[in-house]
C-alpha cells in the first residue's frame, strides 16, 4: 500500500501534469498572500482574508481557455467578496444566519445543473458565505473584509499567468501524457497479473488495473477534447490537423493492443502457468514502456532487445502446450504495437 | 438571461429532479447545522455547516462514502498537523509548512476519484497549520474543536441524507447494468460487422467503443458509492461484483477483438468464415432480447469455436480465444 502511494505521488511530480501545475500555483499564491498579510499592520484586523481568499479562490480557475479561466475566477472573487460583505448584516442573529446559509447553499447546489465547472465555482463561493458567517467582525470592518477578498483574488489572478493555458501546446502535452500513461499501464499490467498474490487476490489486482485503464481512457478523452477545441478555434494548420487525427487513431489502436496484451491472463486456466515465461513477459512490458517514453520525448529507441525477447517467447511457446495459443497471440500483438510505435516515432 | 438558462432551471424545479431534492436537503441541513453551532456555543462551530456542505452528496451511498473517508482522513491529518505544531514554534517555519502542505494537498487532489480520504489527510494537516498561523496561542484548543465540529457536521450530513428525500443508487445501478449489457451487445455487433466489412462499420465501431468505455467507467464510479449503501446486504453486493467482473472481462476481450476487426481477415478466410460470423452476430442479437435464446444459441457457438480454433493464423487464434472468454462470461451471467 505504501509503495503504491509513494509511486502514485512521485509520478505526479511532473511539470506536464495539470494537478502538479495547479499545486505549484496554489503554493505560490499562498506564499505571496502570506507576505502581503504580514506586511499589513496589526490594526488591519481583516487582513487574514487575503490568505483565505487567495488560496481557495485560485481553485476556481476553470474553463478551456485562458480567457475563460480568468473570467470565471474574477466572477467568483467578486461573488465571494459580495457574500463576505452581506454576511455582516446577518451574523448577529442565529436564525438569519441559518437562513442566509440555507439560501446560498440551495442556490449553489441548484446551479450545479449547469455542469461540473459551475458546481465547483458555486461550491467555492458558498464556502466564503460559510466562512464569513463563521468568522464575524464589526460592521465597520466589513468593507475592509470586502477589499481584502478582492486583494486575495487579485493575487490568485496573478498566478494564473504562470503556465497560461494555450490550446495548441496543451494538445501536444495531452498527447505526451497519454503515451506516458500508457507506459504506466504497461508496467501496471505486468506488475499485477504476475504478482505472486494475484491468484488469491485477483479482485484487488483487477480493481487496480481497471483504475489504470480508466485513467488511460480519461487521457484519451482529454486528447480528443483538446483536438476538438483547437480545430474549432482554427488553431491547427491542415498538416497539424492531419497529424493529430492520425495520433488519435494510433492512440486508440495502442489502447486496444495493450488491453489485448494483458488478456494473456484470461487465456490460461491457471495464471501460475505464466511463471514459465515471467522474465520474458516482464522484459517485454518494460521495453514497450521504454519505447512509449521515447516517443513522448521524441528520442531514439532501439527495438533489437525486444525482438530477441520475442524470439525467446516464440521458442518457449512450443515447449508449453497450454500457453502456446496465448503466447502466439501475445507475440503477435507486440509486433503490431511495434508497427504502431514506428508510425508514431520514425526514430524507432 | 438567456432562454436556455431559464428553461434548464425550470426543468429541474420539481421534486422529481435529484438535484432539486439535494438542494432542498442540503439547505435544510445547513439551516439546522448553523442553528446548532450558534445555540450550542461551539468554538469555531462554522466547521459544522462547512462539513455538511462537503460531505452531503447526491446519493446516500455517496454521502456515506465521503463521510467515512472524510472522518478518517480528518483524524489522521489533524494528528499529523497537531504533532507538527506542537513541535515547531517558529512563525516562519509555520508559514513555510503552510505553503508546503497546501501544495501537497492540491497534488493529492487527483486521488479524489479513487479515495477522498487521501486528499483530506494533507488538507486537515494544512488546516491545523492554518489555525496556528492565524491564532498561534489558541491553536491546540481550535484543532480539537475542529475534530469535534467535523464529527457533528459529518453525522448531521449522514442523518439528513438518510431521512430527507433519500436518493438510493439502486435504480440507477439497475438501469446502468441493463444499459451496459445493451452497449456490450452493440459493440460486439459493430466489431462483427466490421469483420464482415459492412458499410459505415468504422463509424459505428468508433461510436460503440466510446459508449461502451463510458459505461464501464460509469459502472465503476457508481459501484464505489453504491457499495456503502448495501454493506448490510452481502448477497446483493456479491451479485453486483460478479456482474462488474464479467462485464470488465468481456470488455477486455472485445477491445482486443476490435483491433483484429480493424486489421481485417484475409479475403479468402473472411468469405470462408462469413456464415460463422453472421451466426455469431445473430447469437449476440438474441442475447440482447432473451437470455433463454442465448443459452440455446450457445450450443451452436461451440460448433463455431471448433471452426475457428484449428487455424494457424494468429489473428484467428486470437478471435477464438476472445470468443471463448466472451462465451464463458455469458454462461456465468446467464
Amino acid at each position: 500500500m505504501l509503495n503504491y502511494l509513494q509511486r502514485e505521488i512521485l509520478t505526479r511530480f511532473d511539470p506536464d501534469y495539470n494537478y502538479f501545475k495547479q499545486a505549484i500555483r496554489t503554493g505560490l499564491v499562498c506564499l505571496l498572500s502570506i507576505l502581503v498579510y504580514r506586511a499589513f499592520p496589526a490594526t488591519y484586523s481583516e487582513s487574514y482574508w487575503v490568505v483565505l481568499a487567495a488560496v481557495f479562490l485560485v481553485q476556481t480557475r476553470l474553463g478551456a481557455t485562458q480567457w475563460q479561466q480568468m473570467r470565471t475566477l474574477s466572477l467568483c472573487v467578486l461573488s465571494a467578496a459580495i457574500l463576505g460583505y452581506l454576511s455582516g448584516f446577518v451574523f448577529n442573529n442565529p436564525i438569519y444566519s441559518a437562513l442566509f446559509l440555507a439560501v446560498t447553499t440551495f442556490i449553489a447546489i441548484y446551479l450545479s445543473v449547469f455542469g461540473l465547472h459551475m458546481a465547483i465555482a458555486c461550491f467555492f463561493i458558498n464556502l466564503y458565505a460559510i466562512l464569513s458567517v463563521g468568522l464575524p467582525t464589526a460592521s465597520s470592518c466589513l468593507l475592509q473584509r470586502f477589499l481584502m477578498i478582492l486583494l486575495g483574488g487579485a493575487l490568485a489572478l496573478l498566478v494564473c499567468f504562470l503556465w497560461p493555458t494555450r490550446l495548441k501546446p496543451q494538445l501536444r502535452r495531452d498527447e505526451k501524457i497519454y503515451l506516458r500513461t500508457l507506459a504506466e499501464f504497461s508496467h501496471a499490467l505486468v506488475e499485477n497479473y504476475l504478482h505472486p498474490a494475484y491468484p488469491q487476490q485477483a479482485e484487488k489486482f483487477e480493481y487496480r488495473l481497471h483504475e489504470r485503464r480508466d485513467r488511460l481512457l480519461r487521457m484519451l478523452n482529454a486528447v480528443r477534447h483538446s483536438q476538438h477545441l483547437a480545430s474549432e478555434k482554427k488553431l491547427l494548420t491542415i498538416n497539424e490537423q492531419d497529424s493529430t487525427e492520425e495520433f488519435i487513431v494510433r492512440a486508440e489502436q495502442l489502447f486496444a493492443l495493450f488491453i489485448s496484451l494483458g488478456n494473456i491472463r484470461h487465456y490460461v486456466r491457471d495464471v501460475t502457468a505464466l511463471n514459465f515465461v515471467t522474465e520474458e513477459l516482464k522484459l517485454t512490458h518494460q521495453l514497450l514502456a521504454a519505447a512509449l517514453y521515447a516517443i513522448s520525448e521524441h528520442t531514439q529507441w532501439n527495438s533489437s532487445n525486444l525482438q530477441t525477447t520475442l524470439t525467446t517467447l516464440r521458442t518457449k511457446a512450443t515447449e508449453h502446450p497450454e500457453l502456446e495459443n496465448g503466447l502466439i497471440v501475445f507475440v503477435d500483438t507486440v509486433e503490431k504495437i511495434l508497427v504502431v510505435i514506428k508510425c508514431l516515432n520514425p526514430l524507432s | 438571461m438567456s432562454q436556455p438558462f431559464i428553461l434548464k432551471l425550470q426543468e429541474h424545479c420539481n421534486l422529481r429532479s435529484s438535484v432539486f431534492r439535494r438542494a432542498l436537503r442540503m439547505a435544510l441541513a445547513m439551516f439546522v447545522g448553523t442553528v446548532i453551532y450558534y445555540y450550542a456555543h461551539l468554538m469555531q462551530g462554522f466547521w459544522v455547516p462547512l462539513t455538511v456542505c462537503i460531505v452531503m452528496q447526491l446519493t446516500t451511498g455517496g454521502t456515506l462514502r465521503k463521510g467515512l473517508q472524510r472522518f478518517v482522513g480528518t483524524i489522521l491529518g489533524l494528528l499529523i498537523g497537531f504533532l507538527l505544531v506542537e513541535w515547531i514554534h517558529s512563525l516562519w517555519v509555520i508559514d513555510l509548512l503552510l505553503v508546503v502542505f497546501l501544495t501537497l494537498t492540491y497534488m493529492t487532489k487527483a486521488f479524489n476519484l479513487v479515495n477522498y480520504g487521501i486528499f483530506v489527510v494533507p488538507l486537515s494537516a494544512m488546516v491545523a497549520i492554518l489555525v496556528t498561523f492565524f491564532v498561534p496561542h489558541e491553536a491546540n484548543s481550535l484543532i480539537v474543536a475542529r475534530l469535534y465540529d467535523t464529527t457533528i457536521g459529518a453525522a448531521l450530513g449522514v442523518v439528513f441524507t438518510l431521512l430527507i428525500f433519500p436518493t438510493s443508487l439502486k435504480p440507477e445501478i439497475e438501469k446502468n447494468n441493463q444499459h451496459t449489457l445493451q452497449l456490450q451487445q452493440h459493440y460486439l455487433q459493430a466489431i462483427l460487422q466490421h469483420l464482415l466489412r459492412h458499410d459505415n462499420s468504422e463509424a459505428l465501431l468508433k461510436q460503440s467503443f466510446n459508449q461502451f468505455t463510458t459505461a464501464l467507467m460509469e459502472n465503476r464510479r457508481l459501484y464505489a458509492d453504491w457499495v456503502y449503501e448495501v454493506w448490510f446486504d452481502s448477497e446483493r453486493k456479491q451479485t453486483q461484483q460478479k456482474f462488474l467482473k464479467t462485464t470488465e472481462k468481456t470488455g477486455q476481450a472485445l477491445f482486443a477483438l476490435q483491433e483484429l476487426a480493424r486489421e481485417g481477415l484475409p479475403d479468402d478466410t473472411a468469405s470462408e468464415l462469413r456464415d460463422g460470423l453472421v451466426k455469431i452476430s445473430e447469437i449476440v442479437s438474441a442475447a440482447a432480447i432473451n437470455i433463454t435464446e442465448l443459452k440455446q444459441a450457445m450450443v451452436d457457438w461451440q460448433q463455431l469455436e471448433t471452426q475457428f480454433n484449428p487455424r494457424q493464423n494468429a489473428g484467428l487464434k486470437s478471435l477464438a480465444l476472445n470468443l471463448g472468454v466472451y462465451k464463458e462470461i455469458n454462461d456465468t451471467s446467464a
